[in-house]
C-alpha cells in the first residue's frame, strides 16, 4: 500500500465519521430496538474508551502476549478506561491479538442484538389472581416444580455455615489407628492374640517362631485345643460358612469331606420348569406336562441313589478313626445295654463298641419279689384293767 | 368304780396318848429305816420275805377295801390306791411301767436303797395277792439311780429273767426275750 492509498482510505475514514457525527444516536443502529431501560437511558457501550487514544489501546493490545493469557480478560477491560460515548473501530488484526475467551466485540453486539429481539421482558407477566382454590392449588404446584427446589422452613442460624460442627464424643467414629507410627516407634514386638476359648486371660498364647527373622512383628496364635485331634483339628474350624449348621458339635459336621463331584443334574422340580418353555407352541396338556416331570424326577430319584453299603462302613470307620477320642459320645443307657448283650452273664458286658463311649450299667433288681422276712412284733393289746395287765404279766415266761 | 381316796387325816397323831394311828388299821410304830432295813438283812431270807409280805398283805388290804370287788379296775386307778397306802408307809414312790405285755412296777426314793429291794419285792407280792388274789413272784430288774424296777411276772418267768440276768443280760433284753414269739396274745 503506497502513501496514496492509504491517504485516500484516511480521508475516506474522515468523511464517514464526519457522516455518523451528523446522525443521532438512535440512527447509527447500536441499539436499534433493545431498550430495556426506556429512552432515558443510554445505550450501553460495548467498550469504554476514557482519556488514551486509540492508538494507544492498540498498543496495550498488541504488546499481550498472543497465548496464554495469564490474567483473566475481565481485568483486562477493567484496566483500559474509556470516556462516555465514544465508539472506536478496532481493527482485525489488533482483535486476534486477545485472547480466544473473550469474543470480538462486533459478534457479541449482534448476538446480544438477536438475543434481546427474540427474548420478551422480564417483567411482562404479571401474577393472576385465582379465581378458584383447585386454581391456586395448581399454580402453586407450577410453581413449585419450576423452580426445583424447596424453601427452608427455618432459616439457619448465622453462626452455621459450610463449618463442620465436631461430632460427640459418644457418636465419633472410631479413628483407624496409626499403624505405621506405631511400627516406626517401636521396636518389632510379638502381639499377641488373646486365645478365646480354652485359656485363661493370663496364660499367653502358643508362639510360633517361623525361624528366619521377618521385618514386621511376630503374631502369636491361638492354641489348638489340647483334646482336639491334631490331624483335622484346624479344618473343622474353617469349615466354610455355607454349611448348614446342626446342633451337634462342629467334628460331626465338618469331617473331611471326599471330593465328591458336585451333583451337576438339577433338582427334581426344575425340569418341570424347563418343559412348559421349550416347546410354547404346541401347548401340551397340563396332565402330559405333569406326567413328563413325574418321569423325569423318577429317572432322578434313581441316579441319586444312595452308596451302597461297604462304602458307608468305609466312611464310618473313618470318621471313627478320626474323631472318635476327640468328644465322647452320649453314653448308653443300661436298658440298651441289656437288651443288646441278652446273653452275657450277669455282671459283665463284653465291651466290644468300646468306641462309642461309656456304658452305664444299671442293676436289674427283681421287683416284687420277698428276699427276706421281716417280722415285726406285734404291738400288745393295750389291757383295759388291772387284772387283764396282771395276768398276762403273770403269764410270761409259760408258753414255752 | 372307787371314787379317788381323800388322804387327808390318814394318820393321827395322838400325843396325849402318845400313839399313832393310821386310819382303818390298828397302832403304828415309827421305826429307822436303817434300824428296819438291819433288822431284815440279818434275818432269814424267807423270814424276812415272809414280814415283807406282811407288810404287802396290809397295803393290800386297806387298797382292796376301797377299790371294791370289781374286776374291772382300771389301772390307773389300781396303782393310785397302791401307791398311796406304799406312801403313808415311807417306802417311796410307787410307779408303774407296761413293756408288751409284762408288768413292772417302779419304786423311786425308797429309803431304804438298793439293800431294801428285798424288801419291797415282798410287800409288793404281798399286796397283789391281798388285793387282787393272784399268787405273782416280783423280780427286781434293776436300780438306776432312786428308781428301782420291779417285773411281776409267774413263777417260770421269774426264774427266766432272774437266770438271764444273772448271766448278764440285760434288763430289757430280759423282757424282750420274755415276751411271746408269735405277738399273739395267745399265752
Amino acid at each position: 500500500m503506497n502513501t496514496e492509498e492509504r491517504v485516500a482510505r484516511l480521508e475516506a475514514l474522515l468523511e464517514r465519521v464526519q457522516r455518523n457525527a451528523a446522525y443521532l444516536r438512535a440512527e447509527r443502529g447500536v441499539v436499534p430496538t433493545y431498550d430495556p431501560y426506556g429512552d432515558e437511558a443510554e445505550p450501553v457501550p460495548l467498550v469504554r474508551v476514557t482519556s488514551a487514544p486509540p492508538g494507544r489501546l492498540l498498543e496495550r493490545l498488541s504488546e499481550r502476549p498472543p497465548q496464554g493469557p495469564a490474567e483473566p480478560v475481565s481485568s483486562v477491560t477493567a484496566s483500559v478506561d474509556f470516556d462516555d460515548g465514544e465508539i472506536v473501530d478496532v481493527p482485525a488484526d489488533a482483535l486476534e491479538s486477545l485472547p480466544p475467551s473473550m469474543p470480538p466485540p462486533e459478534a457479541d453486539e449482534s448476538a446480544l442484538l438477536a438475543e434481546h429481539a427474540e427474548e420478551p421482558p422480564d417483567s411482562s407477566q404479571r401474577p393472576r389472581v385465582a379465581s378458584t382454590m383447585d386454581e391456586a392449588l395448581a399454580a402453586a404446584a407450577e410453581s413449585e416444580a419450576e423452580d426445583g427446589r424447596e424453601v427452608p422452613i427455618v432459616t439457619p442460624p448465622p453462626e452455621s455455615g459450610p463449618q463442620e460442627a465436631p461430632l460427640p464424643s459418644g457418636l465419633a467414629a472410631p479413628s483407624t489407628p496409626d499403624v505405621e507410627v506405631f511400627f516406626e516407634s517401636e521396636p518389632p514386638s510379638a502381639i499377641a492374640v488373646e486365645p478365646q476359648v480354652g485359656s485363661s486371660p493370663g496364660q499367653p498364647g502358643e508362639r510360633f517362631d517361623s525361624g528366619e527373622p521377618s521385618s514386621g512383628p511376630a503374631i502369636e496364635l491361638e492354641p489348638p485345643a489340647p483334646s482336639a485331634p491334631t490331624a483335622s483339628g484346624p479344618a473343622f474350624e474353617l469349615a466354610p460358612p455355607s454349611e448348614p449348621a446342626a446342633s451337634g458339635p462342629v467334628f460331626e459336621l465338618a469331617p473331611p469331606a471326599p471330593s465328591q463331584p458336585e451333583p451337576s443334574q438339577p433338582v427334581a422340580s426344575e425340569p418341570a420348569l424347563e418343559l412348559e418353555p421349550s416347546q410354547p407352541s404346541e401347548a401340551p396338556p397340563v396332565a402330559a406336562d405333569l406326567e413328563a416331570a413325574l418321569s423325569a424326577a423318577a429317572a432322578e430319584e434313581r441316579t441319586l441313589a444312595p452308596p451302597p453299603a461297604p462304602e458307608a462302613s468305609v466312611e464310618l470307620e473313618a470318621l471313627d478313626r478320626g474323631f472318635a477320642p476327640s468328644a465322647p459320645p452320649p453314653p448308653v443307657e443300661s436298658g440298651e445295654v441289656a437288651r443288646g448283650y441278652e446273653s452275657a452273664e450277669p455282671g459283665t458286658v463284653a465291651r466290644e463298641r468300646a468306641s462309642e463311649g461309656p456304658e452305664v450299667y444299671r442293676p436289674s433288681l427283681p421287683t416284687g419279689v420277698a428276699v427276706a422276712q421281716v417280722r415285726a412284733p406285734e404291738p400288745a393289746p393295750r389291757p383295759a384293767t388291772f387284772l387283764e395287765l396282771l395276768d398276762a404279766s403273770l403269764a410270761l415266761g409259760t408258753d414255752e | 368304780m372307787t371314787t379317788r381316796f381323800d388322804p387327808s387325816s390318814s394318820v393321827a397323831f395322838d400325843l396325849p396318848r402318845g400313839a399313832i394311828e393310821l386310819r382303818g388299821s390298828g397302832a403304828r410304830v415309827l421305826v429307822s429305816a436303817d434300824a428296819l432295813l438291819s433288822l431284815c438283812a440279818s434275818a432269814d431270807p424267807e423270814v424276812a420275805r415272809d414280814f415283807s409280805r406282811h407288810l404287802g398283805t396290809e397295803v393290800g388290804r386297806r387298797a382292796a377295801e376301797r377299790l371294791g370287788r370289781d374286776d374291772g379296775v382300771g389301772v390307773e386307778t389300781a396303782l393310785d390306791q397302791l401307791s398311796l397306802e406304799v406312801a403313808l408307809m415311807g417306802f417311796g414312790v410307787l410307779g408303774l411301767e407296761r413293756w408288751g405285755r409284762a408288768l413292772v412296777f417302779t419304786l423311786e426314793d425308797s429309803p431304804f436303797g438298793d439293800a431294801g429291794d428285798a424288801l419291797v419285792a415282798g410287800l409288793l407280792e404281798g399286796a397283789l395277792q391281798r388285793a387282787f388274789s393272784r399268787e405273782a413272784v416280783v423280780v427286781r430288774l434293776c436300780r438306776e439311780e432312786n428308781t428301782a424296777r420291779f417285773l411281776v411276772t409267774g413263777r417260770s418267768g421269774a426264774d427266766r429273767v432272774s437266770e438271764w440276768l444273772r448271766s448278764g443280760v440285760g434288763w430289757g433284753e430280759a423282757l424282750a426275750r420274755l415276751q411271746p414269739r408269735t405277738g399273739r396274745g395267745d399265752a
